[in-house]
């Protein structure tokens, strides 16, 4: 366990010195299009956001009693209908990328479109805070 | 407690991406380094978040243009996250929509 703290600790630190060097760092897409492997990412990340609320929706329901790592029923209701609007902007996102072969190099989409996944992901993370399920999903 | 940790990043990554364009090599570089660490203790720890994480390795690492391969990579780890995740919504009460 330790060595597992220790790991994060120095991934989470890599990663915030990343952060250092970006000025303005923001969320939300602010210049009329994004780079294509920007929205990639978000689409993968949403994936990764989505296999969070998996392994919560197979949790045992929570009882008096019962197993400590457990999910509520409120939680559910918040988490599936958010994640099923996520999934259509991940895939209107994923429609603007190219699908046939050679792709643009400088291919972009608009930002708007990226903005509709990246709002779908802050909202999610909104419910898994709310309701603590990162914390209890490992 | 791990979860929390690989979300936090996820986040991370999520809020970095706008400012990931031309110029931006060297952050790309230390978010792809950041995630090639943390891929044995997902492996070892939190399996469902690792296609998804080497996704994201594979596309910041690559040359700054998407692929069709990578395209048609990404549909299928979201087929698959997508199967997954009905399966359990549907296991506690939450039956898929009828598609329109």
């Amino acid at each position: 366990m330790n060595m597992r703290k220790l790991i994060l600790a120095a991934f989470v630190s890599a990663a915030l010195a990343g952060c250092t060097s970006v000025e303005n760092a923001v969320s939300v897409a602010t210049s009329a299009a994004v780079p294509a492997t920007t929205a990639m990412v978000a689409a993968n990340s949403f994936d990764a956001i989505e296999s969070v609320a998996t392994g919560y929706l197979q949790l045992p329901l929570c009882v008096t009693g019962g197993a400590l790592t457990c999910r509520t029923q409120s939680a559910s209701k918040a988490i599936v209908p958010a994640i099923r609007s996520g999934r259509a902007a991940r895939n209107a996102i994923e429609g603007l990328l190219c699908s046939g072969s050679p792709c643009s190099p400088n291919q972009t989409i608009p930002a708007a479109s990226y903005n509709t996944i990246a709002a779908a992901i802050t909202s999610l993370d909104a419910v898994y805070a709310q309701y603590n399920i990162a914390a209890v999903t490992k | 407690m791990l979860s929390t940790a690989i979300q936090t990043l996820l986040a991370l990554i999520q809020g970095l991406l706008p400012t990931l364009g031309v110029g931006s090599s060297s952050v790309v570089a230390e978010i792809v380094s950041a995630l090639e660490t943390i891929v044995p203790v997902i492996t070892a720890n939190a399996q469902n978040f690792l296609a998804p994480v080497q996704a994201i390795i594979a596309t910041l690492s690559g040359s700054g243009a998407v692929t069709a391969a990578q395209v048609s990579t990404l549909q299928a780890l979201d087929a698959q996250c997508d199967a997954a995740f009905e399966a359990a919504a549907n296991a506690d009460g939450f039956p898929t929509p009828a598609a329109s």
